[in-house]
């Protein structure tokens, strides 16, 4: 209760007298997310994601300071008699760029602030990086940063500090997304043209966040431009993306669209052998804001993608999947007054896939879906210049329906459904900033969550043989079982001089939703499962100590992190377990158990100047022990990885053209390999002893990118960018199989299959 | 599993990249020796034979490793036991054991001073009604599959497994399937077998194409299909294991007692 203590002694010193406000863009009235507002050694502090700030002053006369990446910084004199409120907009900085200048690429890490592992990137830091068919992606760039590892090529999945792939939260906007991938995981849903910013915290999260173990994936969009339209959009080699965005009514109220679809299918129709097969992603983000009056301010934005795969077989539609993430936010921004900022948050999410199969005598579909209704409410309460309170809470409706076959009678397939599974998430939380002493800044702050299972339904009783053996009836809305678990959360920071900090925090995370997979990429037909009597919420411990450092007058940042998080009720499948069981006690397949993780990370970030970009290295072990899996004894999780580096840089060579590279390196995953070898029934069957034991080859890759601009004028601008995946052709393993030799089958061997070699792409980007 | 294959198939052909395969070396630990058990009594005379052998290093060749001097017996319920002779190393038979629809079955194996235990319920006979043949075209092949007809009885669980035969030619690959989701259902179905050469048709036309159909307990379906999911060294799956046996004490392998049936018919 240090945070009521020091209100408490507030008016002994000298009248106080608060700054509110929000900073935007002049150009585009976006507002601007983590701002600095500050008087030189007075006070200072940063814009929320909403662009609000509140600033504690001493009465009388102030030079304020505001300014932020890729503006030009203002400055404001006042003389402060009573609480005062300053919106402000900024002027961007590109657009009256003569010449070359060296300027800020990325936004500074905060020496002061108390959070720790925590990566921010906004979109146009990510522009220049080189990608796979020249798609810009902002959930492929994060994974270049330490402690985020890529999942390899075909796959979307993250690993972050250890985690498994669905151990990450990832929010649009506020929304969960539940499969963040297109195309079985060669891109992401995020087009990175709607894309305002992305927030990644591995550790530290603050008592906001929860639901998930390993990371929070914070992405917010663009608001849309509220002074002048804008279009904007470009083909590349695979897809074409258009944005459209304006205000409805100049500085008020704004509107944008973007649309992206992959057109290679057009193709695939004019052609004979393949003109039954289809192949599509398309995606669509939405956004409206308007402005109330100085107080009000009202978002609603959405996000519709779909995918569309079938390989026919014949004149049969052979074996389709489609799948669909559908998410809405309606939030209003309330200013109770310079002190107290309020948000409210109405938030849908969707998320579908279905199976459709239709050959010969078979035809039938498989269809899966978890779907939330979200509030959320939070206020921020900026008590005093070293006190400031955030206090909400969060209530998530679940819906999931594990699987529903439906056929016609003339089928060999029976129509029927799993039972549809309710739940209830709650949380409550409050965190304080306290500002401890000038160079001590300590966030402290506790999150409740309650998760409630809800009928109706049958829930189970199952034998450590996987067999049921008690079953038990609920009627619906009946609550079956409630998990309440406290999560502290915890961080401090020391600046011990001006250019070096050190950090270190706690942090406690629940889930209670579980993906589960047996297969070594992510698959769109994974499943979600929420927790039950028997599946308990997974829960993992995390502390993390951390030193960063500004070298060279802040051209350079180092920043050094080691963790170790441990984790409990860990769920895998049962060996032999059937994914697409009729069964609906889930729990006959799952094995249960717990991991830990531990790791150091180093970045060395250069963010002024012609040349920019990082150096990131992590050190790292993760294992898993779950009884009934590997004798009961530890053993690397696939995605523990020895060591793993990304190099990226970006070199402005002239006005016109831009040069990238980035360079990864990571050891190969864990996997496990067979111990030797029999003969069942006339084949070959590998036999196998401990699990995860044995390495894939090692794995690395150089991309090379340049981005010529051919024109840029107020008006209008338009570039060609050109990538090179894998530039020296490196044939990583994708999968290492066994199999007898073809021409001798007396013998066996092992073959590695790599997907690409050297992918060239092109696109075209303009706007106007 | 398959299916999704199939997808990646055509992922990589719209988009122009072609994956790549090379056989690597890969240095393999030893591990000590297992017993492997690969026990079969069918309903008719002729069909019982289990085979002892033990498991090999990977880069041994793939001969049969037999075991012999084991003694291998069959009981029944009531108690009626039959010894197997041996009848090459290794391999053990009893000729003129055939097993009843609806009986539990004992597998006794001892050797190397161990006891290996297992049990099968032969199941009840479904009849194999028809097979024939259809094409289908797979992106730019046309291909020959199998399919059987048969009826599944509604109300108990039945277990299939499939083996299919081109002019005698055992061909690869493992094929099972449940009525989990079909109980009672007319079942219609193609064998999807395929050539593990890119370049050669599994099935062509005139071949003679044999169906086996083995109506199996669901020990042994479990055993078959956990062995397609993680065993057979070409699939994906996150953790490759040993297939789910039924016998005991720790051996390698199953013991089946099954109803067979086959049927032919010649690619048109």
């Amino acid at each position: 209760m240090a945070f009521l203590f020091s209100v408490a002694v507030v008016p002994a010193m000298a009248q106080k007298v608060t700054v509110g406000g929000t900073l935007k863009s002049k150009a585009n009235g976006e507002t601007l997310i983590g701002a600095t507002v500050k008087v030189e050694s007075v006070a200072g502090t940063l814009t929320n994601e909403y662009g609000f700030y509140s600033l504690s002053l001493p009465a009388g006369k102030h030079k304020i300071e505001m300014s932020s990446v890729g503006m030009q910084t203002q400055y404001i004199e006042v003389d402060l008699s009573k609480d005062t409120t300053i919106n402000l907009a900024l002027s961007d900085n590109s657009r009256d760029l003569q010449e070359v200048t060296i300027t800020e690429t990325s936004k500074g890490r905060s020496l002061s602030s108390a959070q720790t592992s925590v990566e921010r990137l906004t979109a146009q830091e990510i522009k220049n990086i080189p990608v796979l068919f020249g798609e810009k992606d902002i959930l492929k760039a994060i994974q270049l940063l330490p402690g985020i590892k890529a999942a390899g090529d075909g796959n979307s999945g993250m690993f972050v500090r250890g985690g498994a792939a669905d151990q990450n939260l990832i929010l649009l906007d506020e929304a969960p997304v539940y499969n963040a991938s297109h195309l079985l995981g060669f891109f992401s849903t995020f087009n990175s043209d709607a894309v305002k910013d992305i927030t990644v915290y591995k550790g530290g999260m603050p008592a906001q966040y929860g639901g998930r173990l390993s990371s929070v994936l914070d992405i917010k969009m663009n608001d849309g431009n509220n002074q002048d339209f804008d279009v904007s959009g470009g083909i590349g080699l695979i897809s074409a993306k258009l944005n459209v965005e304006g205000p409805i009514q100049k500085d008020k109220s704004s509107f944008l669209i973007t649309g992206r679809r992959t057109y290679a299918d057009v193709f695939l129709k004019a052609t004979d052998d393949y003109k039954n097969n289809s192949l599509y992603f398309y995606d669509l983000n939405a956004k409206v804001n308007y402005t109330l009056g100085e107080k009000d301010r009202i978002y609603l934005s959405g996000y519709f993608g779909k995918d569309k795969l079938k390989a026919a077989f014949g004149d049969d539609d052979g074996f389709g999947i489609n799948w669909g993430n559908a998410t809405a936010t309606l939030r209003w921004n309330h200013i109770f007054n310079n002190k107290l900022f309020s948000n409210t948050s109405f938030i849908f999410s969707n998320y579908n896939y279905k199976i459709s199969i239709k050959s010969g005598a078979y035809d039938f579909n498989i269809f899966s879906q978890i779907q939330d209704l979200n509030l959320k409410e939070e206020i921020q309460w900026y008590i005093s210049d070293r006190n400031n309170l955030k206090i909400g809470f969060n209530s998530i409706y679940h819906t999931i329906r594990p699987g529903e076959v439906t056929s016609g009678d003339e089928n060999s397939i029976g129509s029927q459904a799993l039972q549809k599974r309710y739940s209830w998430e709650n949380a409550v939380y409050a965190t304080n900033n306290w500002k401890a002493a000038d160079n001590l800044n300590i966030t402290y702050g506790v999150r409740v969550s309650a998760f409630s299972i809800l009928g109706g339904g049958n829930f189970y009783d199952v034998n450590a043989g996987g067999e049921v053996v008690d079953t038990f009836k609920y009627n619906s809305g009946q609550f079956v079982k409630t998990y309440v678990n406290l999560e502290p959360r915890l961080a401090a920071s020391w600046q011990f001089n001006p250019t070096s900090s050190v950090k270190a925090s706690f942090v406690r995370n629940t889930q209670n939703l579980h993906l589960i997979s047996n297969s070594t990429s992510s698959s769109p037909t994974d499943k979600w499962i929420a927790s039950t009597n028997l599946i308990k919420p997974e829960i993992s411990d995390q502390v993390s100590v951390g030193y960063y450092k500004n070298l060279g007058g802040n051209k350079y940042e180092l920043t050094v992190e080691a963790y170790y998080k441990t984790m409990q009720n860990q769920i895998d499948y049962r060996d032999g377990a059937n994914v697409f069981s009729s069964s609906n006690a889930i729990e006959t397949e799952l094995l249960y158990g717990k991991g830990r993780s531990y790791g150091l990370e180093v970045l060395l970030k250069k963010k002024v100047g012609r040349l920019s970009g990082w150096i990131s290295y992590t050190l790292s072990k993760t294992e898993r022990q779950i009884d009934g899996i590997n004798n009961n004894e530890w053993y690397n999780a696939r995605q523990d990885r020895t060591h793993d580096i990304a190099i990226v840089a970006t070199y402005q060579l002239n006005k016109k053209w831009t040069l990238s590279a980035n360079w990864v390196y990571y050891t190969g995953d864990a996997i496990t390999f067979p111990a030797g070898k029999y003969q069942v029934d006339g084949q070959t069957v590998y036999y196998y002893t401990k699990r995860n034991d044995y390495r894939m080859p090692a794995y690395h890759r150089l991309d090379l990118g340049a981005t010529c601009k051919l024109k840029e004028t107020k008006k209008w601008s338009h570039e060609l960018a050109f990538s090179l995946f894998n530039a020296y052709g490196r044939e990583n393993a994708y999968t290492i199989y066994f199999r007898d030799v073809k021409n001798d089958p007396t013998r066996t061997e092992a073959v590695k299959v790599a997907l690409f070699k050297f992918i060239p792409s092109i696109s075209y980007n303009f706007k106007f | 599993m398959r299916y999704l294959l199939s997808i990646l198939a055509l992922v990589s052909i719209v988009f122009a990249f072609s994956s790549c395969e090379k056989v690597i070396d890969v240095k393999l630990d030893q591990a000590d020796k297992k017993i492997v058990i690969d026990a079969v009594l069918t309903d008719q005379a002729g069909g019982c034979q289990v085979k002892v052998s033990q498991t090999k290093n990977f880069n041994d060749d793939n001969s049969f490793a037999g075991i012999g001097g084991a003694v291998v017996t069959i009981a029944d319920a009531s108690g009626n036991t039959t010894t197997l002779n041996e009848t090459s190393a290794g391999v053990y038979e009893a000729p003129a054991l055939k097993g009843q629809n609806g009986a539990t079955y004992r597998l006794k194996v001892v050797t190397g001073g161990q006891t290996y235990n297992a049990t099968s319920l032969m199941p009840q006979k479904v009849t194999l009604d028809s097979v024939y043949t259809t094409k289908m075209k797979m992106f730019q092949d046309e291909e020959i599959f199998a399919n059987v007809i048969f009826q599944d009885p509604a109300g108990v669980k039945n277990f299939y497994r499939f083996i299919q035969y081109v002019n005698g030619k055992r061909s690869k690959g493992i094929f099972v399937m449940d009525d989990d989701l079909s109980d009672g259902k007319l079942f219609n179905s193609t064998l999807y077998f395929f050539s593990d050469d890119n370049d050669i048709k599994l099935i062509n036309p005139g071949d003679v194409i044999t169906v086996e159909m083995q109506c199996i307990d669901a020990a042994t379906y479990k055993y078959w299909f956990s062995m397609d999911q993680g065993a057979t060294g070409t699939n994906r799956s996150a953790s490759p294991a040993n297939p789910v046996s039924n016998i005991d004490n720790g051996a390698l392998g199953y013991f089946s007692a099954q109803v067979v049936q086959r049927k032919q018919v010649t690619a048109p």
